[in-house]
């Protein structure tokens, strides 16, 4: 009688689903074959685009260029108001995929003049494989490489990530763990571990935090998130809070009202966070850099377009004090 | 009335998910297909093999 064969257990995010013959882990992409561990979705992304920087949100990271952006099915969270559900939160085979290696994105961006490739819209972790050859393919090209993530992984693979990564936006849904729990069917710590791995290998970080109401728009939560960022992070850390709106399963709660994000804004600021801004309101006006010494106006926003650049060199022309991202 | 009505309806949730797609940045749309025997795979990192209770 022939050994059954073994069940596996993927060690790529803290779910550590174990998975027996043929059976998927939570994140729909990573499959038990034979005893070996493998991912349905390296080099078949089912969204490729090109968007504005600022869309990410990314606004210390080469302002007003163009990101080549990718994303494959699935995610290992299963957040209640997730936007972009209809892939993340699918089979492979439920989605229309292409088929691009990855010498094929790193080409493609570079055909089309974007300095830099962006694993978005669902969630690098999960295809880590595939996010990981195109950095090191992009990086030899010259390229850069931005995560726009979760980020709830293990610390060795993302440890190992951080090494071919120059940027990350990080969605730290909320300081709350029963918020990530009852909401995204996650944990919080994790995230926090992994976001400090990133910013200790040198890693651009800017964080975002959707704001729900009723949900995790405590004055005190947000308080304590800022204050954890300040901390662990450092004060130059961009923040930016985003409105939510109604989506997926989570229909039945207005959009976030401009007053509390902008509480959230005022609370960063207290905290001593020096690059706070706050994203997805009509009337806009709080996506503007300043200069954190001399308080100076050098990057002008309205949405995701760069109406005044007056850095020089990657300093404020008034005072000379660096500002702190990627800007060449 | 209620043709009206429900085309009304229907346009709206069309207008809704084109504008929710345009507004995600995605160019490539899902779309059902069942092609399980097309399905490839590549090795995958950081796994371990055990004599772990499924599930």
């Amino acid at each position: 009688m022939s050994p059954l064969p073994p069940i596996v257990e993927c060690r790529l995010c803290p779910r550590r689903c174990k998975l027996a013959e043929n059976e998927r882990g939570d994140c729909r992409v990573r499959v038990n074959l034979d005893g070996e561990l493998r991912t349905l979705v390296y080099g078949k992304p089912c969204a490729l685009h090109i968007d504005p920087v600022e869309k990410k949100p990314l606004f210390h990271f080469l302002p007003g260029s163009s990101i080549f952006s990718i994303a494959t099915a699935g995610c290992n969270l299963h957040c209640l108001f997730c936007q972009n559900w209809n892939i993340s939160q699918s089979d492979p085979e439920e989605t229309r995929n292409e088929s691009f290696p990855p010498e094929h994105i790193v080409d493609a961006a570079l055909k089309n003049r974007c300095p830099s490739i962006a694993y978005t819209y669902t969630e690098p972790v999960i295809y880590y494989e595939y996010t990981y050859d195109t950095c090191l393919q992009a990086h030899q090209k010259g390229l850069r490489n931005v995560l726009v993530t979760a980020w709830y992984i293990e610390e060795e693979p993302a440890t190992e990530m951080a090494k071919v990564v120059d940027a990350a936006n990080v969605d730290i849904k909320s300081f709350d763990d029963r918020f990530y729990r009852e909401l995204c069917g996650g944990s919080l710590r994790p995230v926090l571990r992994a976001t400090e791995i990133l910013s200790k290998a040198g890693v651009l970080v800017e964080i975002t935090n959707l704001i729900v109401p009723t949900k995790n728009d405590d004055p005190g939560v947000i308080c304590e998130l800022c204050a954890w960022v300040h901390d662990h992070l450092g004060a130059e850390t961009p923040i930016h809070f985003t409105r939510f709106h109604p989506d997926y399963r989570l229909t039945g709660i207005p959009s976030t009202p401009a007053k509390t994000l902008l509480m959230a804004a005022e609370t960063a600021h207290i905290q001593g966070l020096h690059h706070v801004y706050v994203g997805n309101l009509p009337e806009g006006g709080n996506e503007d850099t300043f200069c954190s010494k001399c308080g100076k106006k050098l990057i002008a926003r309205r949405g995701f377009r760069v109406n005044e650049n007056r850095l020089v060199a990657g300093r404020c022309p008034d005072c000379l004090q660096p500002l702190h991202g990627i800007w060449k | 009335m209620s043709t009206v009505a429900s085309r009304r309806g229907f346009l709206g949730k069309l207008l809704t998910a084109f504008l929710a797609i345009c507004s995600s940045g995605i160019v490539i749309s899902k779309t059902k297909e069942n092609m399980p025997e097309e399905t490839t795979s590549h090795p995958a990192r950081y796994f371990s093999r055990g004599d772990y209770l499924a599930g």
